[in-house]
């Protein structure tokens, strides 16, 4: 599939795009602090992505963390240019299409705080959670993506998932 | 990495396949139990955030987006084949070149009847082809015929082959000879030496003397150096000064 798009098939690339969005757009999420810019962004990364594909190298890394690298990259020309703050309240995440309305509650109330908590981390720390625990990237591609060492990105982990626990106990939320 | 990072690392991923639950991983790790379960509880509900979808009318409306963008922009697909190409068809032209240049180089010591002979005639055609002087060329190229056949005295086809060369050569040269090519190399054939050929025991097969009568400045007929007797060296031709090849 990848390939057909990189010769120019655009149904192709398409059909990439419903395979991948809902990965990238949750990656998106857990960075940015509205869902506007979330959805912004991910449109941004599929965007890029057509105009740069001939770039993509299957060979040297998978096409989705190819479609990371665009969305981290342009999420920190954002907080480069921008630090937003957008109460959580403004955001309306939708967990499942198939949710009765308290369950609905539960679950943005569920990830909102986790968003919240992953936030008070340092960049590095919520991108290499988001990108192992919420992608669910093995740590070769992660490395790959971050521009670091694999053994440093399984330090980078312990080191996050540690103060991460530690707010998330704060907060009771585990 | 220390202990406790390879079990942490071991029961994440356990977690992450389903192979085993928090409470099983603190189990089978009881002394680090205490550190280990506030990590893997954080690694499971950070797993829970992939069950965040977009909505559906977001994706359908970037999906709409995303196709209107990519009909107002193809895919600059950039075609590898030209660059491909070109990166053969130069490395195939060096590799032409320097094959080109070994074997024209290493063709000038061939002999007639050698495989690299043929290739020597033709480096010598183009040689003449780009000599600003062709007369000279032509009489390097007749000593060159004349060399190969003192080479072979007593081998009557690579004589004769050497010979036919020679002859064409001549024949080449009559055609240019005028008046103004005389007059540069008549003086040096008429200051060169008499050679000395001494007799040699060995037969050659028997060749027609030539004699080129060449209409001098003068209207005299001077002859172009014509061939010895047979079983006799050739000496070369005017107005080259070398030595004539080692007589066998």
């Amino acid at each position: 599939m990848v390939r057909q798009a990189k010769s120019g098939d655009s149904e192709a690339f398409a059909q990439l795009y419903d395979a991948y969005v809902e990965r990238v757009y949750r990656y998106i999420y857990f960075r940015v602090t509205d869902e506007a810019a979330a959805e912004d962004f991910t449109s941004q990364v599929f965007l890029k992505a057509w105009e740069n594909l001939e770039r993509y190298k299957i060979s040297s890394s998978p096409y989705i963390a190819w479609l990371y690298t665009i969305a981290r990259n342009l999420v920190i020309d954002h907080y480069r240019t921008k630090k937003e703050t957008v109460s959580l309240d403004e955001i309306l995440p939708f967990a499942s299409d198939h949710q009765t309305p308290d369950e609905e509650v539960d679950v943005r109330f569920s990830l909102e705080s986790m968003r919240d908590s992953l936030q008070s981390l340092t960049d590095e720390q919520q991108e290499v959670l988001i990108l192992k625990f919420i992608a669910d990237l093995p740590n070769a591609n992660i490395a790959k993506i971050m521009n670091k060492k694999e053994g440093a990105i399984r330090a980078l982990q312990m080191r996050a998932l540690q103060t991460l626990s530690k707010r998330m106990e704060q907060k009771e939320m585990i | 990495m220390t202990d406790f990072d390879k079990i942490l690392d071991d029961c994440l991923n356990n977690l992450a396949s389903g192979a085993s639950s928090v409470d099983e991983c603190l189990l089978r790790y009881p002394q680090h139990a205490s550190l280990l379960e506030p990590l893997l509880r954080t690694a499971v509900r950070l797993e829970q955030g992939r069950a965040l979808k977009p909505s559906v009318a977001f994706k359908a409306r970037t999906r709409a987006k995303l196709t209107q963008h990519m009909q107002a922009n193809p895919s600059r697909k950039v075609s590898r084949a030209p660059f491909m190409f070109w990166k053969f068809a130069t490395s195939f032209a060096v590799i032409l070149l320097a094959l080109l240049i070994t074997g024209t180089a290493y063709a000038q010591s061939a002999n007639p009847g050698d495989s690299f002979y043929s290739w020597k005639i033709a480096s010598e055609l183009v040689w003449r082809a780009v000599s600003p002087d062709p007369v000279r060329t032509d009489i390097n190229i007749a000593n060159r015929r004349i060399d190969e056949m003192n080479k072979f005295p007593n081998d009557p086809v690579r004589w004769a082959e050497a010979w036919e060369g020679y002859l064409e050569v001549v024949t080449r040269l009559e055609s240019e000879l005028d008046a103004d090519t005389l007059k540069s190399i008549l003086p040096i054939e008429l200051e060169q030496e008499p050679i000395e050929v001494p007799q040699q025991p060995v037969s050659t097969p028997t060749v027609p003397m030539i004699e080129i009568p060449t209409q001098t400045p003068e209207g005299t007929i001077i002859p172009l150096p014509s061939l010895p007797e047979p079983n006799q060296p050739i000496p070369r031709i005017i107005p080259t000064i070398q030595i004539p090849p080692p007589i066998r």
